[in-house]
């Protein structure tokens, strides 16, 4: 049973706990500087999966014993590169005038990380490309690919929505110009 | 559930699967891993079916293997089911997920790669035993682990003539550590068997008679008669001259 030297580590765990949270609280209210870096460091940066993977592939192979030995997976049967008939700005990316319920492929190799809704952008797929460049592709009808997928250049994300689609270029939570990576 | 604590995870598996986290293909070894569980479950059910005893279940960054605790004197027939119970195990359970999880490739490689002939693996198992029907239990090692040698080579050969893979250099240098222990330890493993024989004694369905005194002769799952200057020995007496020391030792 707990003794009551358990109790006593048990309790000056949460008490350390309490103090961190409302330490942090008290400094986001105090400074809106130290609010932005804060979010941004816990909400927006993630560990690159996809640039860790590329590295390791080059030097070591794959990292799953056995993966696509001896017969491959689901053979690639959509391999396209993303076209558009117009582009321009909106919000933080940019949006792109496609054909009625286009099929939008990626624009590069990456992991999945985020499949779901965004304000102001609709149905959306963050991929997270092995050149550590965050693309998301919103507007989406329905995402064809799940989370932590592994996916390579030309896949399927989804059909678009109506006629157009937003693509965000981001690299650890900070908005890149659309222009350099279309 | 105390079967549980004989779960040990080999050092490198922890690697690997940081490693398959930090690239981002922790879903692929989840699933890899999860067929090589329900590998090891077709030996541990039918293991249990003939009450033979688990010493310890080693799961190893490429596949997994069940160590028993009963000897070298079981039943050919009980050894046969177990070791291939792990496969069979593996192909029902995937034609049952392989509508729900992308499993094609790590099922359909791991089956092949276990039906290797090549010592530590289910292939070489069911060889060994196999021959043990036909030679006696010293020759049929020896032809095992010979087999064992080719289809190491034969596999180094085509993995080499690929790209570098690390994990796949991981598994040929395992695969040769266990060949080679096998190789030095085959003469400690043939007196084991007639230790056993000698000790525990069991009795068979069918005998076999052999020429002369040579015990390593002895076959597995056959009582012997040794007949010597047209004297028949049986086992036990010819046996008790290698191993009943009565006090002289």
């Amino acid at each position: 049973m707990f003794s009551k030297r358990h109790a006593l580590i048990f309790l000056s765990k949460i008490l350390f706990c309490t103090i961190i949270t409302l330490g942090i609280l008290i400094c986001i209210k105090a400074s809106p500087t130290f609010k932005t870096n804060f979010y941004q460091q816990v909400f927006e940066r993630h560990i690159s999966f996809a640039e860790i993977n590329k590295v390791y592939e080059k030097y070591a192979g794959f990292s799953i014993p056995f993966k696509d030995l001896f017969i491959k997976d689901v053979e690639p049967v959509f391999n396209e590169n993303l076209t558009y008939h117009d582009k321009s700005k909106y919000l933080d990316g940019v949006k792109l005038t496609v054909d009625e319920n286009y099929l939008v492929p990626t624009l590069t190799e990456g992991l999945v990380i985020f499949v779901g809704e965004k304000d102001n952008y609709g149905k959306t797929v963050i991929i997270s490309g092995s050149n550590g460049i965050d693309v998301w592709y919103s507007n989406l009808d329905n995402p064809a690919i799940g989370l932590y997928e592994n996916v390579q250049k030309g896949d399927l994300v989804g059909s678009a929505k109506d006629n157009y689609i937003y693509l965000v270029f981001k690299k650890d939570g900070q908005v890149l110009n659309y222009e350099e990576y279309l | 559930m105390k079967n549980i604590y004989k779960i040990k995870f080999h050092p490198l598996f922890y690697i690997v699967v940081v490693i398959s986290i930090l690239t981002g293909h922790f879903n692929e070894f989840s699933l890899f891993l999860l067929i090589i569980i329900i590998h090891e479950f077709g030996h541990i059910i039918s293991g249990i079916l003939f009450k033979w005893r688990i010493k310890q279940i080693n799961i190893l960054p490429f596949g997994a293997i069940t160590i028993f605790d009963e000897g070298l004197t079981k039943p050919l027939f009980e050894e046969f089911i177990i070791a291939i119970m792990g496969p069979i195990f593996q192909i029902i359970v995937y034609n049952v997920l392989k509508s729900n999880y992308d499993v094609k490739s790590i099922h359909y490689s791991l089956l092949f790669f276990n039906l290797l002939p090549i010592v530590p693996l289910d292939g070489a198992k069911i060889m060994n035993i196999l021959l043990n029907v036909f030679f006696p239990f010293k020759k049929s090692l020896l032809l095992t682990i010979v087999i064992s040698v080719i289809w190491l080579s034969v596999l180094t050969f085509l993995l080499l003539i690929n790209k570098l893979n690390l994990l796949f250099l991981l598994i040929l240098f395992f695969l040769l550590a266990r060949v080679y222990k096998e190789l030095k330890s085959h003469q400690f493993i043939v007196h084991k068997f007639l230790y056993e024989r000698f000790y525990l004694p069991k009795k068979y369905r069918h005998t076999k008679m052999l020429n002369g005194v040579d015990v390593t002769k002895m076959y597995k799952d056959h009582n012997h008669i040794f007949k010597v200057n047209n004297i028949c020995y049986t086992e036990h007496e010819i046996l008790r001259k290698m191993f009943d020391f009565k006090g002289k030792l």
